[in-house]
């Protein structure tokens, strides 16, 4: 995994960062609704940088030998799980067992950060089960 | 005012809402797809299409491609990724009017879209000159592009050409182009409608007459055909020519040469005739109405011009042409159509064809103050469709399926999934139907 893999859309991030940032720097030729809106793709899209650097950085510990059964001990880290499903389908419902969660939704995605949240799932829980309707993973 | 109306294409819903907000604020009326498939149909209705490269079902290339493919003269603005300067070249190759690169600069933006409309405003005002000099037709229906491809290959040959059609389909717009693409283009084009002139008087004003061949002509004076020499004459509504003057005609094309009304010395002439008719000759032959070796040697070449009602692709295009031709006339601000108006047009008749179709437009926009015609000022009582005729299956199958899935659009809102789900078709197949039936939505 490499951050240039995901150029396109972290471009689409920061574009649309900057193009917010600079409609509400004029609030006054704003209507509500639309200054809602602005700020509601901020935290969106704020939200899914966050738990994008937080994947990767994951993956990256992982890939450094760092102890598997620790990371995803961690409750945190079933919170970040959690989240990252949600950003994949907001709607996905959660079933949680004894050493497996499973999360139920649409997850076909062809944005590269999607695909890459798939593959980081999937680098983690290497046995879990992943398709667009279904994601089991298994602690 | 607005600017001008920009379609923009991107999978990525967030950047369409923070993009319309920011151009909209800039002046521009901004409609935003996800469906590249979706944008190819809606792109008539905008000045300009901005597209982004990158996207899941169609590249920003491949898009820009099947509007050119579509005959489509809007210009395309693709967006691409920093430093991605080899989709840039393509697009440009492929007919982009130019590429942005991603993160967007809206001023830079601005600039490129402000050129890419003064540019179709030079275009369409170009097609307007053209169209005043009586060269240009609108014509987007395969009907009428065929009729315009037979044209041209004839107007070389001086033959004789017959056009029919129902009244104001644009049999004389036909001759004149005919004309314009002959070797005769430089000299006249004489039209003459041989049913608005009183029978009496026909006969000189066709032929010309010698000082004294009749009270009160007082000096010679040349006829039409004189008056078309080594040019075109265009004989509209021949069917009206009196018996009596067809034999005359008919000399007149065996022999080329005229005798004016009082003159016994025949003169030779350099014309091409081009006759038209909104009757059916062939009937009045029958009849005895019209003579067979008149009809036989006017029947060179025919060409038949299609109702407006059977070439409905034509319909949306020459409304758009007559809005502009006539705000352009009254200096009132340029306007646009509503779907709905769009709709109206597309469901009327138009018994009286082109003809009918200019005199409502020229109502509709001195009507409506605002930029848009919501609404078609059509007569309520002739708001029905032309009465059954009995046709070929695969003709009445196919007007059938063309309403049928008009009507389903309509219904659903123009969405291609529910509609696809209400009536068991696939939307791959529904999109093939309205490309095939050239539906606007």
């Amino acid at each position: 995994m490499k951050l240039k893999d995901y150029k396109h859309d972290l471009n689409a991030f920061v574009f649309k960062m900057e193009a917010s940032a600079k409609l509400l720097s004029e609030p006054e030729n704003l209507s509500l609704e639309e200054i809602k809106l602005i700020s509601d793709i901020i935290l969106q899209n704020t939200s899914t940088l966050r738990l994008f650097f937080e994947c990767f950085s994951t993956v990256e510990k992982l890939q450094e030998k760092e102890n598997r059964a620790e990371i995803i001990s961690q409750p945190k880290f079933r919170h970040l799980v959690k989240e990252v499903i949600l950003a994949l389908d907001r709607n996905a419902s959660v079933t949680e067992e004894e050493n497996r969660i499973i999360f139920r939704g649409n997850f076909k995605t062809t944005d590269q950060i999607g695909k890459f949240f798939l593959q980081c799932l999937n680098y983690i829980f290497p046995e879990g089960k992943i398709n667009d309707k279904e994601i089991v993973l298994i602690w | 005012m607005v600017k001008g109306k920009i379609l923009i294409v991107d999978d990525d819903r967030e950047i369409l809402q923070l993009m319309k907000i920011t151009l909209s604020k800039m002046g521009y009326k901004i409609e935003t797809e996800t469906d590249p498939e979706k944008a190819l149909i809606r792109s008539v209705e905008s000045d300009i299409l901005l597209v982004d490269q990158l996207m899941p079902d169609m590249s920003g290339i491949e898009f820009i491609e099947k509007v050119k493919q579509k005959g489509l003269n809007i210009p395309v603005i693709l967006m691409t990724a920093y430093g991605n300067l080899e989709d840039a070249v393509t697009a440009m190759k492929k007919g982009a009017f130019h590429y942005i690169t991603k993160p967007l600069n809206f001023e830079e933006l601005d600039i490129i879209i402000q050129q890419a409309l003064e540019v179709s405003r030079l275009r369409e005002e170009l097609n307007q000159l053209k169209s005043i000099l009586g060269t240009q037709i609108i014509a987007e229906s395969p009907q009428m592009k065929s009729i315009l491809e037979t044209a041209k290959k004839i107007a070389p040959f001086d033959t004789t050409v017959l056009i029919t059609g129902e009244s104001g389909t644009g049999k004389e717009m036909i001759a004149r182009f005919i004309h314009k693409n002959s070797l005769r283009k430089d000299r006249p084009f004489v039209a003459i409608n041989c049913g608005a002139i009183p029978p009496e008087l026909l006969e000189s004003e066709l032929f010309g007459y010698k000082k004294g061949a009749f009270t009160g002509a007082n000096t010679d004076r040349k006829g039409l055909i004189e008056e078309a020499e080594g040019g075109t004459l265009f004989l509209d509504e021949i069917g009206e020519l009196p018996l009596n003057l067809q034999v005359k005609l008919l000399r007149v094309l065996q022999e080329n040469e005229i005798k004016p009304l009082g003159s016994s010395r025949p003169k030779k002439i350099n014309v091409r005739f081009i006759a038209a008719t909104n009757r059916d000759l062939k009937k009045m032959v029958e009849e005895g109405k019209f003579r067979e070796d008149l009809y036989y040697r006017i029947n060179v070449l025919p060409i038949h011009i299609p109702p407006l009602r059977k070439r409905k692709e034509d319909i949306i295009p020459l409304a758009r042409f007559f809005i502009k031709k006539y705000c352009s006339k009254y200096g009132i601000q340029p306007k646009t159509l509503s779907r709905k108006a769009i709709e109206e047009l597309l469901s009327y008749p138009f018994k009286g064809n082109v003809r009918e179709l200019e005199n409502i437009i020229e109502r509709s926009v001195l009507i409506h103050e605002g930029d848009v015609i919501e609404e078609i000022p059509l007569p309520v009582s002739k708001r029905y469709t032309t009465p059954q005729e009995l046709k070929p299956f695969k003709q009445a199958k196919e007007e059938f399926e063309k309403n049928y899935l008009e009507n389903l659009l309509k219904q659903t809102n123009y969405n291609i999934a529910q509609a696809s789900k209400i009536s068991g078709i696939t939307r791959a197949q529904i999109y093939r139907m309205i490309k095939k039936y050239n539906i606007h939505i």
